[in-house]
């Protein structure tokens, strides 16, 4: 396998995990957010909770996005 | 010992930085990193996204098992994974017995164990497992236990 056809197939695997990862990470939190407020019971330990959670994976989200538009491009 | 359920989460988070480490020392590695940093960039950030989430339904799991002691029942609420959840409730009046069981290092080291209860109930027992400070929680059970009594009488 050549380096460009590597590069390619790299490509694809990562648009392809982007795709999963975004889809596996939406369902996840919806679920770990409804138990957090349905059944939680401190209220502001689980703010605080939220915000690492979410602050966290935005960061990361950021990462992944600007990667994937230096692979594509 | 949620502790101990996380600890495999960590490890897993910091070998793909070792395996960068290593691997930068060889030659072969050093090629691929430099060649290709957006996609180990990528990746990275993508596995330790996925470990930020399972880390987080470790802790829910955990978080959301609660035991809620009064001087008129004892309602255990147990987190069995996101989508099951077991609520057990025992009267006071039916309390027979409490007893406690801390099994091994680890759990000495950390006070955590088991707080059986032995109810005269149809249930016979229940059984609240890896609870921290379980002496403790015995005895607010036994104090609640001889409110309960008191106020009977």
């Amino acid at each position: 396998m050549t380096a460009e056809e590597l590069n390619k197939v790299l490509t694809a695997i990562a648009l392809v995990s982007f795709i999963l990862f975004g889809v596996f990470f939406s369902v996840v939190s919806a679920v770990l957010n409804y138990h957090w407020k349905k059944y939680g019971i401190e209220g502001e330990r689980i703010k605080k909770v939220k915000r690492l959670y979410f602050g966290f994976a935005l960061l990361m989200g950021i990462v992944m996005i600007l990667a994937l538009i230096v692979i594509l491009t | 010992m949620v502790v101990l359920e996380l600890v495999p989460i960590v490890l897993a988070a910091i070998f793909p930085l070792a395996a960068l480490v290593i691997g930068s020392t060889l030659p072969m590695g050093e090629t691929i990193i430099s060649q290709y940093p957006s996609f180990i960039i990528f990746f990275l950030a993508a596995w330790w996204l996925l470990l930020w989430s399972i880390f987080f339904i470790i802790w829910t799991n955990y978080y959301l098992d609660i035991l809620v002691v009064t001087n008129k029942r004892i309602i255990d609420i147990e987190q069995l994974g996101l989508f099951a959840r077991d609520i057990a409730e025992v009267r006071m009046e039916n309390i027979e017995d409490v007893k406690t069981e801390v099994v091994g290092i680890v759990a000495s080291l950390l006070d955590m164990g088991n707080v059986h209860i032995q109810t005269a109930g149809e249930a016979r027992e229940l059984v609240v497992k890896r609870i921290a400070n379980p002496h403790k929680v015995r005895e607010i059970i036994s104090k609640c236990h001889d409110e309960s009594l008191s106020m009977r009488r």
